[in-house]
């Protein structure tokens, strides 16, 4: 079932949680709300299921405005974070309840429920625990039960909020990837929300990040990635070094550099911000374009080695390098190299206070309020 | 989720509970089924809590003030109001020092039948007063076991004040040790113990440390408890014999005037008793909104 | 054996516990609860047992007797059910709306603990006499509440209200949003939701307040005892016999029906405590 998403507005309050939603959904989609907390992305999913109405708008599951239906009518399976399993029932009988509650002569027989339910148990690899309480099971298989729920109802949409968010590590991983196969088998148009980076990149096919209840950008989790529009979704995927920079003559300068470190987009002038991953920075020798930086700390970290460096304007600045490098040698405290961002996002400076950390959520990221938006158009990606 | 930006107060997943549910058409009711409910559950606490409450105050008062002040000038009354006093004087304090043993023994120990002697310490709450009464009867009294030996010392318990006091104490003999109990079950012993490690003695430990924590629970026992010495009627009735003037409680007082058509008197004596039960809600609201997070779990609404 | 034996010593030797007071306390406890509590009661058994199974039997089965124990237990029983019904209601809505005056009738609901019984018996009665500004209203229906044994159950009704209220009310506020909002995605109307998923999350409070009241009803005598009219078979509840027998100084009679009282109360706060053990493993 395709999902369109037209101008979706909500407030609580005096507070706008979502500001003119526009989204489409393809049928059988896996796709990742992904933004900070207040960002809107739990609020967009409520939306979606019907739970949160709606102030302005239309949500359309393929061509039924879904808008108009209760949540009851809706028929979407909504995986609650803490799972929301009735604690009375057994398994069978929270993976029943949706088929038991539907009006008499659109309710299976007994023997139907069963079977389904024991198809379900079997999908989630729950079998033989039909009989449990949710108090009995553990964090991964109350997951699993809750969505066995969802499923028997035989949703249009699954909808999971924060689907890993209250399992540990090691479960979380396996979880992914079971989660990811199951939507492979079944095919469900399935949209989850999470604030972690990580967590929509591995499982979804999709990214939508979201910030301050608009959409920063919709890609691929390789376009969002690699071509974040926005500083702000630069930063929420990954912890960036922020340099001063300028344009001039459409090439980018490091600030206090004479030699530019890329050649081949051209870019409108002024003060930039460069934006660059620690792992996207290179040592190179003196003669090419870079940015001289005194060693303060080399720390080894499995694989990788960070090296925190001092930047001639006094801030710091974090790069990590393979270990297994052949040019590698150990740096000495102390000592001046030069590095080069070798992937980089330019995007116009906005404020004049600069920060190599910026605000988790910066003013200026909003799309469409800075010329941000426009810079990123004519991003670059300089390569070596 | 745990960066929320300031501009945005009012996070969805943060709302207060009560003010979605009502606006909230998927996990309430509709308008129709609410306003029956509040009213039928308004009807239900006004008839039965309110107006009764109301009345009392309506009889008392009801042939003037002059009446209602003039009712306290029997001596009976005022010796019936001076013996409630008494017996809540020595019936609170005592079981104020049992609920601070029982508790301190049992949420600073472990040890084999704790949960046993819980629930015998709750055990007069189940016990009819009329039955409270009795078994002290059936100790001192002229035919009881201990009663031909009291009697040739020449004590009197029963039909005097010492059974009065007995019987409060029996009735009102749980109120501050349950409310202490989980209170300092839940407050755990790191704080004595940091004390003692510090060099504190046990008393000074228990002074500084312990009463500090479970003043706020401890004072709403002792508010409870209280209000129920001074009400007392049904075990203080069996034990007392009814001697006006000498031992008549209040609420013995009142049944007596009211048997005696007293209505006036009766509902005077009575106003004070509300009176009392009104500033025990009154001081035991301001304690659960003031205090809610020093008073036991079990008490938080 | 001594190197193995010195440090057992020592470990006797030091004290058992970190915290001081273990033995005073406890030993207090146990001293005071004897004393007042566990003896007098123990006293009334050894009392009954002295009239034999058969005096007991003969004594209870009176009419006059039989009468007040199934009274007390009857009206007592009707009382926890209406408790329970509209003492779930208030908690509904105490718990899911706003309304002026909320916190106002809040701690009113606690009025029946803090207000003397004698004070509730008069105010009682003279609130349904036929004289007063409830028993007007009815008497033109034909309804008399004072004297009858349907105020009995008004006044037991007064009593226990508080018990379902404050037993459920704070389970019901921990029910999550969460559970409801599932029930709906999965379908179920709103009464399916209350009726399959909310009421038995409650239902061991419910339970468990209904029994509270009810015990507490059983026991009951001074708000009774005015709007009883306590006509002998009629409306005389077991407490108050309790009293006329030791009026009378029939203090076999009393005491067997002290005693059987104390059985059921007993039998009760078992049933109670396992109704919260019930209510503590679901939650």
């Amino acid at each position: 079932m395709n999902i369109t998403i037209r101008d979706v507005h909500k407030h609580y309050g005096g507070f706008h949680a979502l500001r003119g939603i526009d989204l489409d959904i393809a049928s059988g989609e896996l796709l990742a709300l992904l933004g900070p907390s207040g960002s809107g992305k739990t609020t967009l999913l409520r939306a979606i299921a019907g739970l949160e109405p709606l102030a302005q708008g239309r949500i359309l599951f393929g061509d039924t405005d879904a808008t108009a239906l209760s949540v009851q009518q809706r028929k979407v399976g909504f995986v609650f974070q803490q799972y929301a399993l009735f604690k009375h029932m057994t398994v069978a009988d929270n993976i029943a309840f949706g088929l038991k509650v539907r009006a008499r002569k659109l309710r299976p027989n007994d023997a139907a429920i069963k079977q389904r339910v024991d198809e379900l148990l079997e999908l989630v690899q729950l079998d033989g625990l039909d009989r449990r309480y949710p108090a009995q099971l553990s964090g991964g298989q109350k997951q699993r039960v809750a969505l066995a729920r969802a499923l028997a109802i035989e949703p249009r949409v699954l909808l999971l909020d924060e689907p890993f968010g209250a399992l540990d590590a090691k479960v979380r991983k396996d979880l992914r990837r079971w989660l990811r196969k199951l939507h492979r088998e079944t095919g469900y148009t399935t949209i989850f929300v999470t604030h972690d980076q990580e967590e929509a990149l591995e499982l979804a096919d999709r990214v939508v990040v979201m910030n301050k209840g608009q959409i920063e950008q919709v890609g691929t989790t390789d376009e969002v990635y690699d071509f974040p529009k926005t500083p702000f979704v630069f930063d929420f995927l990954g912890t960036p070094n922020v340099l001063p920079g300028i344009v001039r003559d459409g090439r980018v300068y490091l600030d206090g550099s004479t030699q530019p470190i890329d050649s081949g987009a051209h870019y409108p002038s002024g003060l930039v911000d460069i934006y660059a991953r620690p792992n996207d920075f290179r040592v190179v020798d003196a003669n090419v374009p870079g940015l001289d930086a005194q060693v303060l700390e080399t720390q080894r970290t499995g694989q990788r080695i960070r090296l925190t460096l001092s930047i001639n304007s006094g801030e710091t600045l974090e790069i990590d390098l393979p270990h297994l490098d052949a040019e590698l040698k150990v740096w000495q405290t102390g000592e001046t190299i030069r590095v080069r961002p070798a992937n980089f996002s330019v995007f116009a400076r906005t404020g004049a206070k600069h920060s190599s950390a910026p605000d988790p959520l910066p003013d200026e990221s909003i799309p469409g309020s800075g010329i941000s938006h426009t810079v990123a158009e004519h991003r670059a990606r300089g390569r070596n | 989720m745990t960066d929320i930006s300031a501009t945005a107060p009012l996070d969805p997943a943060r709302l207060p509970f009560e003010p979605l549910m009502q606006r909230n058409a998927v996990i309430s009711e509709a308008p129709w089924v609410r306003r029956t409910l509040i009213g039928v559950a308004i009807l239900f606490l006004a008839g039965f809590l309110l107006l009764p409450l109301l009345s009392v105050f309506a009889a008392a008062l009801g042939k003037g003030l002059g009446a209602y002040f003039a009712s306290f000038n029997s001596a009976d009354t005022q010796s019936a109001i001076r013996l409630t006093l008494i017996a809540a004087g020595i019936a609170v304090p005592a079981n104020l020092v049992f609920g601070l043993c029982a508790a301190w023994a049992i949420t600073k120990f472990e040890f084999r039948g704790k949960q046993f002697l819980i629930t015998l310490i709750d055990l007069p709450f189940s016990v009819s007063p009329v039955v409270a009464g009795l078994i002290y009867i059936l100790i001192f009294g002229a035919q009881g076991w201990a009663g031909p030996w009291f009697s040739a010392h020449d004590i009197k318990v029963v039909f005097a004040v010492p059974g009065i006091v007995l019987a409060t104490i029996f009735v009102t003999f749980p109120f501050i040790a349950r409310e202490l109990i989980p209170l300092m079950q839940e407050l755990g012993t790191d704080d004595e113990q940091a004390a003692l490690s510090l060099g504190a003695s046990g008393w000074q430990t228990f002074w500084h440390v312990t009463l500090p924590n479970v003043k706020w629970g401890l004072l709403y026992g002792v508010l409870l408890c209280n209000a129920r010495a001074m009400g007392e009627f049904g075990a203080v009735s069996v034990v007392s014999g009814h001697i006006r003037g000498l031992t008549n409680t209040m609420p013995l007082h009142i049944e007596i005037l009211y048997n005696d058509y007293q209505f006036v008197p009766a509902f005077a004596v009575a106003s004070l008793l509300a009176l009392l039960a009104l500033v025990t809600l009154a001081a035991k609201s301001v304690l659960e909104w003031r205090f809610a997070d020093q008073l036991a779990a079990t008490r938080r609404h | 054996m001594s190197s193995i034996a010195a440090p057992a010593d020592a470990a006797r030797r030091a004290p058992k516990r970190a915290i001081p007071g273990f033995g005073p306390t406890l030993g207090f406890t146990v001293f005071y609860l004897s004393v007042l509590v566990l003896i007098p009661l123990a006293g009334v058994f050894f009392r009954a047992s002295g009239l034999g199974l058969e005096g007991l039997w003969n004594v209870l089965t009176g009419p006059r007797v039989l009468n007040a124990l199934s009274l007390s237990f009857g009206a007592a029983f009707i009382a926890a059910l209406i408790n329970a019904v509209f003492g779930g209601v208030v908690a509904w809505v105490f718990v899911r709306y706003e309304f002026p005056g909320k916190r106002l009738l809040d701690a009113v609901i606690d009025l029946p603990f803090a207000l003397p019984t004698a004070v509730a018996g008069i105010a009682l009665t003279a609130l349904y006499a036929p004289n007063g500004w409830i028993g007007e209203l009815l008497t033109p229906l034909g309804i008399k509440v004072a004297y009858t044994r349907l105020g009995i159950i008004v006044a037991l009704t007064f009593i226990g209200l508080p018990f379902v209220v404050r037993t459920v009310e704070p389970v019901l506020r921990e029910v999550e949003r969460d559970l409801e909002e599932a029930a709906a995605t999965l379908g179920a109307m709103r009464w399916h939701t209350i009726t399959r998923v909310i009421l038995p999350a409650v239902l061991p409070a419910l339970v468990t307040g209904f029994a509270l009241s009810f015990a507490r009803g059983v026991g009951e005598y001074g708000s009774v005892i005015f709007i009883a009219g306590n006509f002998p078979n009629v409306t005389e509840i077991a407490p108050l016999l309790i009293t006329i027998k030791l009026d009378e100084y029939d203090y076999r009679g009393a005491t067997a029906i002290a005693a059987a009282m104390l059985v059921i109360s007993f039998v009760l706060l078992l049933v109670i405590n396992l109704l919260q053990a019930w209510a503590r493993r679901r939650a």
